[in-house]
């Protein structure tokens, strides 16, 4: 039997705004453990992207164009959409 | 000019009327019954900006009876990129009487309200009281929040956009209203952001800015929530959010939902009364720098490109700027350094594309985003005198402390950036 811990899935993350910016991205992949959840896809980010590490805590997260909690269990070909706030008008 | 809206109750439409709104009366969600309901609707539009120009010149040309507009500004030769009420002949101008003024000359049956304030705390119950339906258009996160607390505390529709570069979002925060496709209550600002950003870590549109015609996209489909709301028609944007990319034409939207801790609409609300904006957020809701700057625009461009702006002290400082001795040298103190040719290694750390609309002579353009990977370039000169400008003077401060960390020992940044440069020591040349 295979450890779950060790199986990793991918997902798709899109950036938005200063994000976009932040990480000179508007989508990448991303391997997270299977079952891993949205905050630790975006602790994943942070260590790829430091400069994100100021936003995310404000950032709001979508999956699959719906709004999720940081706890949210992703699956594989999941979307993540980070969403900052932004204020310009 | 801040009188409450007329009350008066549009109960036929005169032959003229009926001219006007012909193409409204032929669409039957519109029709007689609509077009009474638009002419005796009360729209208030927090922000004559961007979002504001489109949304105010629709709504006005739609026959929205009453639209209140809040803003504090005047106008600004920057600003005619995208704010299309407004001309040349109206910079220097408070930018809600030259947007009345726009307006009533668009359509007569439109009563404009001019609300020349900022909207905080201790107005803003008042204000959104006055009227049916609240449009948030605003540049800054303290009066987000504000005007998201009082529509919620009031149970008024508010109709949020925002726009930043290529990109926007544009939702109806309506908590008291239910979400048309599944009957839950719809979410508010909060729910979706339940704390501001870290000051200054989001940049505004006089920061980062913004493709003209954005605000005009994201504008309309907010003017267009707004009718719908009143004409009760469709489908309102409660409880999805709707982001454009404009680069990639791309629409998405997003299902939002509401969130039963927020602390202004959950179970067991925490704030019941408007707050302290400014505190909560850390920024104040006018920037004082971004004042200054609309300022010196106007007075440039109403008297003459050479006009050297606000006066500067002995030094060639701005009269109130806080001269950080460790930190910073003078435009004077690096002219005279330049003209002596004292050996510097002198740094612009903007990015490339604003070196085009300006730049000081003999500097090293080594972008703040591009330190880490090409901090090689400047090993072994640690010991030498190092100065950095930018536009403004923060990114370049940015750039020194962290040299300073990298063991550089005699780092400055310029005070005041190229803007100040080209204000005492290059007059006339470009402020951007």
């Amino acid at each position: 039997m295979t450890n779950p811990v060790f199986q990793m899935i991918q997902i798709k993350v899109k950036f938005f705004a200063v994000l976009r910016d932040a990480t000179g991205a508007a989508e990448v992949s991303l391997q997270i453990p299977d079952q891993g959840s949205v905050d630790d896809a975006l602790q994943r980010l942070i260590v790829i992207y430091p400069a994100i590490a100021r936003h995310v805590d404000r950032v709001a997260t979508a999956v699959n164009l719906a709004y999720v909690g940081r706890d949210y269990r992703l699956a594989s070909g999941d979307e993540l959409a980070l969403l900052p706030p932004v204020s310009g008008g | 000019m801040d009188h409450a809206p007329n009350v008066r109750h549009v109960t036929q439409l005169n032959s003229d009327q009926v001219n006007r709104y012909r193409r409204h009366l032929l669409l039957p969600e519109v029709g007689m019954e609509g077009q009474k309901k638009l002419l005796n609707a009360k729209v208030l539009c927090i922000g004559a900006g961007g979002l504001g120009c489109p949304i105010a010149l629709y709504l006005a040309a739609a026959g929205v009876g009453t639209i209140g507009l809040v803003d504090i500004d005047v106008v600004s030769p920057s600003n005619l990129q995208r704010q299309i009420l407004f001309d040349t002949n109206t910079i220097g101008e408070p930018k809600v009487k030259a947007a009345a003024r726009r307006l009533k000359a668009l359509n007569p049956d439109v009563s404009v309200v001019e609300h020349e304030t900022v909207i905080n705390s201790t107005n803003v119950l008042d204000l959104v009281a006055r009227y049916d339906i609240i449009i948030d258009g605003t540049d800054n996160f303290p009066t987000r929040y504000c005007v998201n607390d009082a529509c919620v505390i009031l149970k008024k529709p508010n109709i949020y956009g925002s726009i930043f570069r290529f990109e926007g979002m544009v939702t109806v925060f309506a908590p008291h209203l239910k979400n048309p496709d599944t009957g839950d209550q719809g979410p508010c600002y909060r729910c979706l952001y339940p704390e501001p950003p870290d000051p200054g870590s989001v940049p505004s549109c006089a920061e980062g800015g913004v493709v003209g015609v954005l605000p005009g996209i994201i504008g309309t489909l907010q003017a267009n929530e707004v009718i719908k709301l009143i004409l009760g028609i469709g489908k309102p944007l409660i409880g999805r959010l709707v982001t454009f990319n404009a680069l990639d034409m791309e629409f998405r939207t997003f299902k939002v939902r509401h969130d039963k801790t927020c602390p202004v609409d959950g179970d067991n609300p925490t704030i019941t009364e408007p707050v302290d904006y400014e505190q909560f957020c850390g920024v104040p809701i006018l920037d004082p720098k971004s004042v200054a700057e609309t300022k010196a625009e106007v007075k440039r461009t109403l008297h003459g490109a050479a006009s050297k702006g606000p006066n500067l002290d002995s030094r060639g400082l701005p009269p109130d700027y806080q001269f950080d001795e460790d930190w910073e040298i003078t435009p004077r103190e690096l002219k005279r350094k330049l003209d002596n040719k004292d050996k510097i290694v002198f740094l612009d750390c903007r990015l490339q594309h604003e070196v085009a609309i300006t730049k000081i002579d003999g500097s090293t353009l080594i972008p703040l985003q591009q330190l880490g990977p090409r901090i090689g370039e400047l090993r072994g000169k640690e010991k030498e005198e190092v100065i950095i400008y930018c536009r403004s003077g923060g990114r370049s401060l940015q750039f020194a402390q962290v040299l300073k960390q990298q063991g550089f020992q005699n780092v400055k940044s310029m005070a005041g950036g190229v803007l100040l440069w080209n204000q005492d020591i290059n007059p006339g040349g470009p402020q951007y």
